[in-house]
């Protein structure tokens, strides 16, 4: 990232500068941690305005708990995956509060740039598979099989221990197979080897 | 093809292209980011309390004599100046007299010689 000019510096230590007025802190932070959250939303959301805008919030609250940030205590990344996945879950229960139907609603269509390049037909599915799946279950899957993070870490970020994040990634993990079975033409692994 | 197969694939191709943000959301975030921020410490100022013009005029003064201190200073010698006038001590009688004697006037008390009036002098 060209913008991101203070690479080797911790979140925390960013926190600190953009707190006493560096404006490359803030840049820093927005190019570090906006994706961040707003990756985690998309994947929770399914809906790229969404969670755009719930990334923005997140993104505010880093701002204003800056000044106030106690290095050392708690981990910015996971501070603020909790922080995105409040505000996730408070979106998803407005969303059961106006109509049960949206809740499945597909990912969103419209064809921004970025949508075409990310929205494979496959990256589609499997996004729709997940919105099927219950809130935590997803949560477990997409930190545990897209992000990659080790089981300890997942706990830490969801509030649960390892045992509960074993047993929601295995049982979203079923749940998603299932679900995909009956999709594989739009997955594109009709051809495949059986 | 196996289940776990279709997933793991999946799942791989999905960690390696992350959904983007826009770069107008990434601006909004930064514009937020930079509207909150607070002033860089050493330049910030306490809010200047506005004072009357009265209370603005002897901090002038105050400033140009040299401070508090020096108010107090003249305050005392004024006052000691007026009670000194208005009820002076019988020892500053004795040597006031002892330097002019018994003068009537501050023209006696020069000994100016006969003939000058300080009259003379006005327009």
């Amino acid at each position: 990232m060209p913008l991101d000019q203070n690479t080797d510096l911790s979140d925390d230590a960013l926190l600190l500068l953009y707190a006493n007025g560096d404006e490359a802190a803030a840049r820093t932070l927005t190019l570090r941690l906006a994706p961040r959250a707003y990756a985690q939303a998309y994947r929770m959301l399914g809906v790229a305005a969404e969670a755009e805008d719930v990334a923005q919030d997140a993104m505010m609250r880093v701002w204003k708990i800056a000044p106030e940030w106690r290095s050392g205590e708690a981990k910015v990344t996971t501070w603020l995956y909790r922080v995105t996945s409040n505000l996730c879950t408070d979106r998803l229960r407005q969303r059961r509060g106006t109509s049960l139907d949206a809740i499945d609603e597909p990912i969103d269509p419209s064809p921004s740039a970025d949508d075409v390049l990310q929205s494979t037909a496959r990256q589609d599915a499997l996004q729709n598979a997940l919105m099927e799946l219950p809130v935590r279950q997803r949560q477990a899957v997409v930190l545990r099989h897209i992000e990659e993070l080790p089981n300890p870490e997942i706990a830490e970020k969801m509030e649960i221990s390892v045992e509960a994040v074993e047993s929601l990634t295995s049982r979203g993990k079923r749940a998603l197979a299932k679900i995909l079975k009956g999709r594989k033409a739009a997955l594109g692994f009709e051809g495949e080897t059986q | 093809m196996s289940d776990d197969v279709d997933l793991d694939k999946l799942f791989k191709d999905a960690s390696r292209t992350p959904p983007e943000p826009s770069p107008d959301f990434l601006a909004r975030v930064l514009s937020d980011g930079l509207a909150h921020q607070p002033a860089a410490k050493g330049v910030m100022s306490a809010p200047v309390k506005k004072r009357s013009r009265f209370a603005q005029f002897f901090d002038e003064l105050g400033e140009t004599i040299g401070g508090w201190p020096t108010l107090a200073g003249l305050a005392t010698a004024t006052i000691a100046g007026v009670y000194i006038g208005v009820s002076p001590p019988e020892s500053l009688s004795v040597p006031f007299d002892a330097a002019f004697g018994e003068v009537t006037s501050l023209s006696d008390a020069l000994d100016l010689g006969d003939g000058f009036d300080f009259t003379q002098y006005e327009g």
